[in-house]
């Protein structure tokens, strides 16, 4: 035993001395102790929340720990529910802790029971690496980056004065591109020629290929000025309204119609007039938004501050009988909060309406906080769409100016502004539909109050303080009718008696006055007419009541000619615009939480306020639909600029920076240029001061937006779909553009701007509605020429060949159409009627240019492409020209016969419709 | 023009935006795992097995192997009343006349009942027929003799009491406009056999059109290239179908080989995919202007189908459209979609009364309707057709009194609670019937189903399961059957 | 204040040192006989100072960070007292290293064991701490090795009620109340733990209405007690019947289910093989999958090949779309995917005989249909190999009874459409005959025309 421990010290003492000795003690232990040291301290990689955690979590965990399920009182939205306590007692993620945070050890443990995701595939090891580095930095949580507000962001100088760069880049925006496409290893393409550009920059500013009259007036300049002049040219033109015009309409569900069963016609054609002239005054961007959603609350607000509202009209009414009319005022007012969030603010709020937001932070309660904005609107979802805007024209509106001139000097201005509002807007006033306590009597159609002999019926909470006088409309069906006002109940005191005359079936209008009572009455209606034989029919019927004092001053000169004028502006049948109209605080409503979403099981009351996450109200600012539209137009609101700006570069290059225009949040795609992105926002409010045309102006003159769209296969494997942009955009035409092109190219545009729909050629039995019998007569004259604007919508069978070519039915608003390529779109261009007319009128222009038919043909190729033609196109065409046999018709009648001219004609057609049906035709090169 | 010297790999190549692309969003913007299996509905595994043109219309294979391949669904619009049809309720007959207890009326929302409505007693006779004994009345002598062929839902129920509305939940699953139509949704999970033809025809007769209008067959969010087709018996069967009269078929064929070949220059100077997606659905169009009217023309069907049928090609009635939907499932038609209108028996009219209109709508559509199930049995093509006829809810057991009075004529009001649908074909149990209402069929008992459910179990029929079957739309993945529905496994066979 | 708490993260630090000095020593002291460490007592002093105030120091920082409140105080005063132990240990040997050396062996060796159990045990708690209870325990036996697992233990008429009331505890309870976790410290994977109870008691008493087992089981789902928790599989009610069955008859452990007459409303207890609806179409094993160029070449012929789901290698190929002068080369060309391919369909295609030989190849088949195709009597024989033919489709084609006879191998079929076809009505009845298990489709319905089909029914004629 001894010598075996002799041995050991001999042993241990050896490796001592050679441990200890300098030279080891340098060379080895020194270097290993010093790189452990460097390994520990380097500081990490910081890990990004937005870029790595949260996709994980949106991946694996916050369909169970989120927004719409918190199981095991757990949730991943919210930092302070995160890192809070869970049902367990103790917090879930301790900072800085990973061995100790529940999170870890649930995605590492082996029982079934306890590993999470629960009965899912696990994490992948890096999944989890990446969370326990981020829980030991300190689980540091920030805001999705769209959520923060707008900073300035310099452009990348890195490479400004590389000689490639200095020659390519024309302006910032070109730097950040280069960028991007020096990471992949992309270089990008020449400038596209300037024939070709132009076509490019025509199409997307105006909507419509360069029209000759703009081209002669530029002459000969070198490209660079060409280029600048052609730009402001096409900014200032007319026609750059109404290209925009059209994309909001889009955005806003624009329609002729109101949908559903019945979708009978609605008159709301001025707000795409409004729209038109918005964009052509180039009104900025905060404005524009602020008229639109709160014009009728502006101090003093003009006619046109008040069409502006008829953007959130635009939503759908029910006619159909037995409709619920609150069940779809609901509907009407929960489609405008998700509009506006989707529209302006690039956000899916409506997942919010039923449950908490899954991804993004965004509680239940936020969005009822949210709905009470719009909740106090006048509309009813009545069958006229009150309330509505009254034009008057010609004589009507000197009477109506007129009549302010005289109340200006004989009544105080509050009266003054009620009559003006009340003859402008016949508001506010009580609709018929929202009686109760029928007595027979009944809503006919659910939509008009109507009595039969001795009926009786309630109208609500009528506020009666400071009233004398009522204007009502109605119907009387025969005459000898007593209609009784009691106060309070049936047989209580009676405020008036009127004698009901036959009306003739008839709308018509009556004023009564009655003594002054005072505080908020229910008033009951009765109904008797001794000459109503048959019990069951009906004797008079309402549409809306409207209390008022009597008209001011009395005794004061010229008293009788304003009263003769204001009753006759009252009774005017006049056009009609559904506007936005706000309860006065004797109809206010107050706003509930829908349990689930669901609006017949109201929870909590709320008040209007914003999500926390967002900016809140600008200061000074009331806290109402107004003040809610001027916090939409804020600097400080983080997403409306960049969504404005996402979506004028989506109609440029065809794909947004972030390509999801509808879900900046975290589950829409990310961006491809962040810093762009912000750079644009950034200049769009502060350079630009929301001017749309000087941002376009910015980006058209990128060297990026003037490349050649060549595509080199290198560009097609490392970026198929152009994202990263080292190409010029080719995306096919919209609807709208394929169908002015051919109208403009074959001469038979009808420039004529504003105005109603138009009904061009559309094939028969398209509109089937029941109960509906309006038909699709087609327009006289050359209104069928009109641009595609102006194309009467009906939102339950829209135009056939738009549909095809991937337009929306504009059913509930669309932020992007999916363009597709499909034979019957290959149908729609071939053969009908409106491209074969226009194929045909172009046929005979080319034929009527004197020269060789090569020459003609040339010359139809550049009026179509506004470039040359190349030889082998001209030879194929030739080749086809020479093939075209006559048709069985034609050679029945017997061949020779035919005319040479009409032997030309023909097959000019033919080459005609060939051509409208070339690929570069439809597409924007 | 060799079509393979044209390198038929690039028309695979991904059209803009999210539709059909590879998916492979990167980690930040992965959406939910249960996405990228739908995603990948474009590329059929590993091997790429779509047929010619490749693109969104390719077929695709189901998540599982499908009990049918093609789906024939009847709408009959307005609601027709299960209780002159199918729903024998003998205490029914003894309550005819009388006040309706208020115990129904509590709570309920009703279109145009008001007050107190009396009850009003069945208009036909019932009868027991087949061996499954199924109650047919005689409204449906033709129907009653293919009891056996034939799957009743006896309890389905809604919660929407508008045409339009309840039209909207029972084809696209939501009762407010912009989502994609059931057809659509099949046709983008499972792309049309035929390329010659389009995969979602739908046909209407009756009059009108149904009270949602063409957003019933639109294909919503989806891409355009998957909302019905509408096919129409007067004018071009399918829009822009025939050429104009200057340009005959011979000189169509010139223009379009013409077209193709300068799109070759196009494509040789820009080198962009979408030309040649372009070039072949041309060649594609050129085609169906043949096919198209060839299946659509019931001409010179031979006699007897049209004694079968009752179909008759100078008038446009159900029959034909009925004759029409075998001969396009004949062809490889994935969806087609039969609507008819009229059949909103209230009795505010004559032809709008059970006791006279139902009559008239029934003998429209009887014979046609069985000569289908019964057409579509001899050819072998019942195995794999589901065959799917209802309305979009029931009447109710009381006479309606609109505006609190009783109507001129007998009618009934809409009726969410209980109403009767009845399936046919491949996958199901024959002569079978799930689900009782109580004595007087005013509400289910037993074998509840919503229209949810029955989306659910159509799409288990074709292979899918319906909460895979997504599309990405608005930050999350949408599904017909939106966040409800479990199939009917009771009347699987 | 900031600060000291700041001092506090460097306790894990800072614990490693006394660790390592005092096992330093504790190695010298077993490598090196007592007597002779005694001579450089002043070396070892020195060691056991550092220690000692190494220790000291690490105590107060592990009381600070204690303080800051990171951690439930139950776990760590256990950790807390035992480290100032052995600091106040290290400062007496510190302090009587002379004693040390000078006392009995024993206690020499006895104090060097209280050290040195103190350091582990200290080290162990602190670890256990910052690391995780279950960091250290082994990774658990894999599978294969643990008994067969019990869960999947089939329930026959032999096995005894009580194995099959542990097939239901196994499946649906032991996830909690099983071996490596007892919640409310029941457990009901065995017997001795059943008869043992939990924390209220044992869960079965003498009936099975009073037993709290089946009082938990039966209360409302949403109710907080109902067991199983309401995320987890519920169980069915054939199974809770059985269980009060079983505890109604005296929770027997020995007799078998036969002996004691399961009553036939609970026979769902007994497994059996889950019998999956089988799709008489589709063959039961999967097979590998083709090869893609050969599809690629089908392709290019315009043929629709499909896999007939997501996840089979089974293939359907439909030639609706070939081009006519393409058909045998196509057809040539299937013969390729003969083991993949198990629905077929030729409708309206003319082969020539040669070609509807070579259909005849493919031995897969299970679905063909021929539907108005040129298929005659002398094709119909090419077809006779098809064994695996399950649905066959002849409607619209030239075939008589006599093609028909020349298939009567095919004793798989299940359905054979034969209308309008050349077979007479009366030529039915032996087709029947020669194929007794297979649904005959002859088709030719009549719908008759009624009168009532044509009128239109006015208010006065009824």
């Amino acid at each position: 035993m001894d010598r075996f421990r002799d041995f050991l010290n001999n042993l241990y003492f050896s490796i001592m001395k050679k441990l200890f000795s300098y030279k080891t003690l340098f060379f080895i232990l020194l270097p290993a102790f010093v790189s452990l040291v460097v390994w520990n301290i380097l500081p990490r990689e910081e890990i990004d929340y937005n870029a790595q955690v949260k996709p994980i979590f949106n991946k694996h965990c916050i369909s169970c720990h989120g927004g719409v399920k918190k199981s095991g009182g757990f949730s991943l939205l919210f930092e302070a529910e995160a890192k809070g306590n869970t049902d367990s007692g103790s917090p879930a993620i301790i900072p800085g802790r990973p061995g100790q945070s529940e999170l870890i050890r649930r995605l590492t443990t082996d029982d079934p029971e306890e590993r999470m995701p629960y009965e899912k595939p696990a994490l992948s090891r890096d999944e989890i690496k990446i969370l326990k580095r981020w829980i030991g930095q300190g689980a540091k949580w920030d805001t999705h980056w769209s959520y923060v507000p707008v900073k300035k962001v310099e452009a990348p100088d890195g490479f400004r004065e590389e000689e490639k760069v200095r020659q390519w880049a024309q302006n910032d925006i070109d730097l950040f591109i280069y960028e991007k496409l020096e990471q992949l290893k992309l270089s990008p393409n020449p400038e596209a020629g300037t024939d070709r550009l132009a076509r490019r920059l025509s199409f997307d500013l105006i909507g419509l290929p360069v029209p000759d009259s703009i081209y002669a007036g530029l002459g000969e300049s070198s490209p660079e000025t060409l280029k600048n002049e052609l730009t402001e040219v096409l900014l200032n033109s007319p026609h750059f309204g109404e290209k925009w015009a059209g994309i909001w309409m889009d955005l806003a569900r624009y329609s002729d119609t109101k949908g559903y069963e019945r979708d009978d016609s609605r008159t709301i054609w001025k707000y795409r007039d409004w729209l038109i002239k918005a964009f052509n005054d180039d009104k900025p961007y905060d404005r524009f938004l602020i008229e639109q959603i709160a014009g009728d609350l502006l101090t003093d607000p003009t006619d046109d501050q008040r069409i502006a509202t008829a953007f959130h009209r635009n939503t759908m009414t029910n006619d159909e009988g037995g409709t619920d009319n609150e069940e779809f005022r609901v509907a009407a007012v929960v489609d405008r909060v998700n509009t506006t969030w989707e529209v302006i603010m690039g956000t899916t709020f409506a997942c919010v309406q039923c449950h908490g937001h899954p991804y993004d932070p965004f509680t239940h309660e936020d969005y009822y906080k949210f709905l009470a904005y719009f909740n106090n609107s006048r509309d009813e979802d009545t069958f006229d769409d009150y309330p509505v805007f009254r034009h008057f024209e010609k004589d009507d509106s000197i009477k109506l100016a007129e009549l302010t001139v005289w109340l200006k000097e004989h009544a105080d201005r509050s009266k003054r502004d009620e009559i003006v509002k009340f003859v402008k807007t016949w508001q506010p006033s009580y609709n018929s539909l929202k009686s109760d306590q029928f007595v027979n009597s009944e809503l006919a159609d659910t939509k008009w109050l109507v009595f039969r002999n001795h009926g009786s019926s309630r109208l609500r909470g009528v506020d009666l303080n400071g009233k004398n006088t009522m204007i009502y409309r109605y119907r009387g069906f025969l005459p000898g009718g007593i209609w009784g006002i009691h106060l309070d109940s049936a047989d209580g005191p009676l405020l008036k008696e009127v004698k009901v005359e036959d009306t003739g079936r008839r709308w018509t209008y009556n004023e009564i006055a009655f003594d002054e009572v005072s505080g908020r009455r229910d008033l009951y209606f009765t109904y008797s007419n001794p000459n109503l034989k048959n019990p069951l029919s009906n004797g008079l019927m309402f549409d809306w009541f409207y209390f008022t004092a009597s008209f001011p001053g009395k005794g004061k000169p010229g008293r009788q000619k304003a009263k003769n004028d204001y009753w006759h502006l009252v009774t005017r049948h006049a056009l009609q615009t559904p506007v936005m109209i706000e309860n006065p605080p004797s109809m206010s409503r107050t706003t509930h939480i829908f349990d689930r979403g669901n609006w017949m099981t109201p929870g909590k009351q709320v008040v209007p306020g914003m999500p926390a996450i967002m900016n809140a109200l600008p200061d000074g600012v009331e806290n109402n639909r107004l003040g809610m539209a001027k916090w939409l137009a804020s600097t400080q609101n983080p997403l409306t600029a960049r969504t404005y700006v996402n979506r004028i570069w989506e109609q440029l290059f065809g794909s947004g920076i972030v390509e999801t225009l509808e879900d900046f949040g975290s589950q829409g795609i990310p961006p491809t240029h962040r810093k762009l992105l912000d750079h644009l926002a950034w200049k769009f409010m502060r350079d630009f001061n929301w001017s749309t045309k000087r941002l376009l102006k910015y980006i058209v003159s990128s060297a990026t937006y003037q490349q050649s769209s060549h595509s080199r296969p290198e560009q097609l494997s490392v970026d198929p779909q152009n994202k990263f942009l080292s190409r010029g955009p080719r995306i096919r035409l919209t609807a709208e553009q394929i169908r002015d092109q051919a109208l403009v190219v074959s001469g038979l545009f009808n420039p004529e701007m504003y105005g109603p729909g138009v009904m061009p050629y559309q094939p028969e039995g398209i509109w089937n509605s029941p109960y509906n019998s309006r038909t699709w007569t087609r327009s006289t004259g050359d209104d069928i020429y009109r641009r595609a604007l102006y194309t009467y919508w009906k939102r339950t069978s829209p135009y056939p060949s738009m549909l095809i070519f991937d337009a929306m039915a504009r059913e509930v608003c669309a932020s992007r159409r999916i363009s597709t390529n499909t034979p019957l779109q290959a149908l729609v261009t071939l053969n009908d009627s409106v491209y074969v007319e226009a194929s045909l009128h172009f046929a005979k222009r080319m034929a009527a240019y004197n020269g060789t038919i090569e020459d003609q043909i040339a010359y139809g190729y550049e009026l179509m492409m506004n470039e040359k033609i190349s030889s082998e196109k001209l030879e194929i065409l030739m080749d086809l020209y020479n093939k075209v046999a006559p048709p069985a018709r034609v050679k029945r009648v017997g061949y020779s016969r035919e005319s040479p001219e009409d032997q030309h004609a023909r097959r000019m057609a033919v080459l005609g419709n060939t051509m409208f049906n070339l690929d570069e035709f439809l597409m924007k090169n | 023009m060799e079509r393979r010297e044209i390198n038929m790999e690039k028309l695979e190549a991904q059209t803009r935006r999210h539709f059909i692309k590879n998916c492979t969003l990167g980690l930040g913007g992965l959406a939910l795992s249960s996405l990228i299996s739908a995603c990948d509905r474009g590329a059929s595994g590993n091997l790429r097995l779509s047929g010619p043109g490749g693109g969104p219309m390719a077929p695709k294979p189901p998540h599982f192997p499908g009990k049918v391949k093609h789906v024939i669904y009847i709408h009959l619009a307005g609601a027709p009343s299960q209780l002159e049809l199918f729903e024998y309720k003998p205490d029914l007959v003894k309550l005819n006349g009388k006040a309706c207890p208020q115990s129904l009326l509590q709570g309920k929302r009703f279109a145009f009942i008001r007050g107190v409505p009396k009850m009003l007693g069945p208009q036909a006779e019932f009868k027991q027929h087949g061996e499954s004994g199924a109650w047919i009345s005689n409204y449906l002598p033709h129907l009653s003799t293919i009891a056996d062929e034939l799957t009743f839902l006896k309890a389905v129920h809604t919660d929407q009491f508008n045409h339009a509305p309840a039209q909207l939940l029972m084809h696209t699953g939501t009762p407010r406009l912009g989502r994609p139509s059931m057809g659509s949704w099949v046709t983008y999970g499972l792309g049309s056999e035929n390329s010659n033809l389009p995969g979602y025809v739908v046909l209407t007769s009756g009059g009108n059109n149904p009270d949602a209008g063409k957003s019933v067959w639109g294909s919503g969010f989806l891409p355009s290239v998957y909302q019905g087709i509408q096919c129409r018996s007067d004018g071009d069967p399918v829009l822009f179908i025939n050429n104009p009269d200057h340009i005959d078929r011979e000189n169509r064929e010139a223009s379009v080989r013409a077209i193709n070949e300068i799109n070759k220059h196009t494509y040789d100077e820009f080198n962009d995919p979408e030309i040649l997606t372009r070039i072949s659905q041309y060649e594609l169009a050129f085609r169906m202007q043949a096919t198209v009217p060839e299946v659509m023309n019931i001409a010179d069907e031979p006699r007897f189908v049209h004694d079968m049928y009752g179909s008759d090609p100078d008038r446009s009635i159900f029959a034909n459209n009925a004759l029409l939907a075998r001969k396009l499932v004949e062809k490889g038609v994935r969806y087609v979609q039969l609507f008819d209108w009229g059949w909103d028996t209230h009795g505010t009219s004559e032809q709008g009364s059970i006791d006279v209109g139902l009559v008239n709508k029934c003998r429209q559509t009887d014979k046609a309707v069985t000569a289908l199930v019964l057409d579509l049995k001899q050819r072998g093509l019942l195995d794999e057709t589901l065959v799917v006829w209802g309305g979009e809810f029931g009447r109710t057991p009381m006479q309606e009194n609109r505006e609190g009075k009783t109507n001129r004529f007998k009618g009934r009001d809409h009726h969410a609670d209980a109403f009767t649908m009845w399936m046919a074909g491949g996958g199901l149990k024959k002569g079978f019937s799930f689900g009782e209402t109580d004595e007087i069929g005013y509400s289910g008992i037993s074998g509840q189903v919503t229209p949810y459910d029955i989306q659910a179990t159509i799409l288990h029929l074709l292979g899918f399961d319906h909460e895979q079957l997504t599309y990405p739309f608005q930050g999350r993945p949408f599904r017909l059957t939106d966040v409800h529905g479990t199939v009917i496994k009771d009347i699987l066979a | 204040m900031q600060i000291i708490n700041y001092l506090g993260k460097f306790h894990p630090l800072a614990v490693h040192l006394p660790i390592g000095i005092l096992s330093l020593f504790l190695l010298l002291a077993l490598f090196i006989p007592r007597a002779q460490l005694q001579k450089s007592g002043a070396l070892i002093r020195l060691v056991l100072l550092i220690s000692a105030l190494s220790a000291t120091g690490s105590s107060v920082s592990g009381w600070l960070i204690a303080n800051s409140g990171a951690y439930d105080t139950k776990a760590v005063t256990g950790h807390q007292v035992m480290g100032i132990a052995l600091t106040l240990v290290n400062w007496g040997i510190w302090y009587k290293t002379v004693f040390l050396f000078e006392c009995k062996i024993g206690v020499y060796r006895m104090t060097l064991g209280i050290l040195a159990a103190l350091m582990i045990l200290t080290g162990h708690a602190g670890g256990s701490l910052t690391h995780g209870a279950d960091f250290l325990t082994p990774p658990p036996v894999p599978v294969w090795f643990s008994p067969e697992s019990e869960n999947q233990r089939s329930v026959t008429w032999e096995s005894s009620a009580f194995e099959a009331a542990s097939v239901i505890f196994r499946q649906k309870c032991a996830g909690c109340h099983g071996k490596n976790k007892q919640k409310g410290k029941l457990r009901l994977d065995a017997k001795e733990y059943l008869l043992k109870g939990g924390k209220s008691g044992n869960p079965i008493a003498k009936d099975a209405a009073s037993s709290l087992l089946i009082k938990r089981l039966l209360l409302p789902l949403d109710d907080e007690d109902h067991m199983p928790p309401k995320e987890k599989k519920q169980l069915s009610k054939t199974e809770i019947d059985f269980l009060v069955w079983w505890i109604d008859n005296g929770t027997d452990f020995e007799n078998t289910l036969r002996a004691m007459n399961l009553p036939d409303s609970l026979k769902g207890i007994l497994t059996t093989e889950k019998v999956t609806p089988v799709n008489p179409l589709i063959p039961e094993r999967n097979v590998e999958a083709a090869h893609p160029s050969v599809v690629g070449v089908l392709n290019s012929f315009d043929l629709i090949v499909l896999p007939v789901a997501e996840n089979t290698n089974h293939l359907s190929v439909q030639f609706v779309n070939i081009a006519p002068e393409n058909l045998g080369k196509a057809v040539r060309e299937v013969l390729k995917i003969e083991e993949q391919l198990i629905w077929l369909n030729l409708d309206h295609q003319h082969l020539d005989p040669e070609t509807w030989r070579t259909v005849g190849g493919l031995s897969n088949l299970r679905k063909l249909s021929v539907k108005d195709s040129n298929l005659n009597d002398e094709g119909m024989s090419g077809l006779s190999s098809l064994s695996q033919l399950r649905h066959l489709n002849l409607v619209g084609t030239d075939v008589s009874l006599s093609g028909i006879e020349q298939i009567g191998a095919l004793k798989n079929l299940k359905k054979l459409h034969i209308y309008q076809t050349q077979i007479a009505s009366d030529d039915v009845e032996n087709i029947r005959s020669l194929f007794p298990e297979t649904d005959i489709e002859f088709g030719y319905y009549e719908v008759p025309i009624l009168k009532s089909d044509t009128t239109v029914l006015r208010m006065e004629d009824r």
